[in-house]
């Protein structure tokens, strides 16, 4: 199929492939995520209807709660950013410090902003029913009029 | 009686001979070229949707910093100063990348910026999947002749017009593989995590509940279908295995015929069930951007299918 001078042009594809899928399936080998080469394991893990949210919210004059979207959260728009914020500042015992961070860009009709973990039957709450079973506050700090 | 007796060669190495020819096809330089332009497109248009990613990790903490890929070099992030040169390196190689342009230097440049901002921008405690491919594509084409057609050096005779040749249907073949490659590392990975418990529907719903509680708490609106999939228990185990069905036999698209004609649809189907079920979209992948290398693209490029296409549309 290749003449003589195609013939070394062919081997070193052939070798450069046989590399390259080592290298893509290496990750399963080590058991490693990273980039470019993964095991790609988003959604792989068996998961209960039982989950635990890191949450940021908004406390009102009244005392009820609101949501606080990923851009007032994080800086970012990507919700999987502003939930890996939350996660990881509770994690390293930040929260006091993220909390007064985000009540610096919240709206001036709060009062106050909660960190918390909440634990939710996700399920039940696409069912409509109550979810949440339980809840933590890791801090709490005041919106600066 | 006279005559030459032919050696039959084993069954096993006429196969080793096929898969060799099919790992070693020749192409037109412009199925590469097409595939350059997609992909450079792609990934040159993320770059402008980037810039206020760029804009929020400079003021990120160090702390915050974990490095992955590339980014392990790193001791710490890099300047404000750095992050800014490498998009503007983004910027000038893209735009060489897509037209075509000194695409010796912009081609990979393009592509090493690329891996550079993809690992750098999943150091900070989230990896997005989302940017594995695509980094992995425009490697590819970056140090590939991908560029011969369709391209300002070919208008300015820095390279000559191609006849087919291995060096741009290999390209391809390799693209094609890493695509299928990908599916099928999910797939096992599911296994290797969950066992056959992945495939009863119970996991996924779990995961289509999670995903929508998530949004619901950030204040954000649920994927369209996430409500009705959760209220339908019998449609859950049809669509795990599906999904995973999808992943694990995906390299039979390689070998092209019906099984391309099913996996295909199938597959982005699979995609925009995770975009209305958990608003999970691995853009390039479902745009079909990571499928292109499966087909002789270059067919897009005749007008007279064009102009076939459209006389059929308009005459109804």
């Amino acid at each position: 199929m290749y003449g003589v001078v195609n013939r070394w042009d062919a081997w070193w594809r052939r070798m450069l492939t046989l590399v390259i899928f080592a290298a893509l399936v290496s990750p399963l080998v080590r058991n490693e995520d990273g980039l470019p080469l993964s095991t790609y394991p988003m959604y792989s893990g068996t998961r209960s209807n039982m989950s635990s949210f890191v949450t940021a919210s908004g406390v009102d004059v009244a005392g009820d709660r609101t949501t606080l979207s990923a851009l007032t959260i994080s800086e970012s728009r990507d919700r999987l950013i502003a939930q890996s914020f939350l996660n990881d500042a509770v994690r390293r015992g930040d929260a006091a410090a993220i909390c007064i961070d985000i009540a610096s860009r919240v709206e001036r009709s709060l009062v106050a902003v909660e960190i918390a973990t909440e634990r939710h039957d996700t399920v039940a709450r696409l069912r409509g029913e109550p979810s949440l079973r339980d809840r933590e506050v890791h801090a709490r700090c005041e919106v600066s009029s | 009686m006279t005559g030459t007796v032919r050696r039959r060669r084993p069954w096993a190495w006429i196969w080793v001979q096929r898969l060799d020819d099919w790992l070693l096809p020749t192409a037109p330089p412009e199925r590469l070229a097409v595939v350059r332009l997609a992909v450079g497109i792609y990934a040159y248009v993320n770059v402008f949707i980037s810039t206020g990613e760029f804009a929020r990790l400079v003021d990120r903490p160090a702390a915050e910093f974990e490095p992955v890929g590339v980014a392990t070099l790193l001791d710490a992030p890099v300047s404000a100063l750095v992050v800014w040169l490498a998009y503007a390196a983004s910027v000038v190689s893209g735009a060489g990348f897509v037209a075509g342009a000194a695409f010796r230097l912009s081609g990979p440049v393009f592509a090493l910026c690329n891996l550079a901002w993809a690992s750098y921008h999943a150091s900070w405690g989230q990896m997005l999947h989302f940017e594995h491919l695509v980094t992995l594509h425009l490697l590819v084409l970056g140090f590939s002749p991908a560029a011969v057609a369709l391209s300002v050096d070919a208008r300015w005779g820095r390279r000559s017009p191609g006849r087919p040749d291995l060096s741009y249907g290999w390209p391809l073949r390799v693209m094609a593989i890493m695509t299928v490659v990908t599916y099928v590392l999910a797939g096992v990975t599911k296994l290797r995590v969950s066992g056959w418990a992945w495939v009863d529907g119970t996991t996924l719903v779990n995961h289509i509940g999670y995903s929508a509680t998530r949004l619901d708490l950030l204040g954000e609106p649920r994927p369209p279908l996430a409500t009705f999939v959760v209220g339908q228990e019998w449609l859950s185990g049809p669509m795990a295995m599906g999904a995973l069905g999808v992943e694990l036999l995906a390299p039979l698209a390689l070998f092209g015929g019906w099984f391309r004609r099913v996996w295909v649809p199938s597959v982005l189907l699979f995609h925009l069930g995770t975009l209305t079920t958990m608003f999970v979209f691995f853009s390039f992948n479902g745009l079909g951007l990571a499928l292109l290398p499966l087909y002789r693209v270059e067919c897009l490029l005749e007008r007279r299918r064009w102009r076939g296409a459209m006389g059929r549309w308009r005459s109804g």
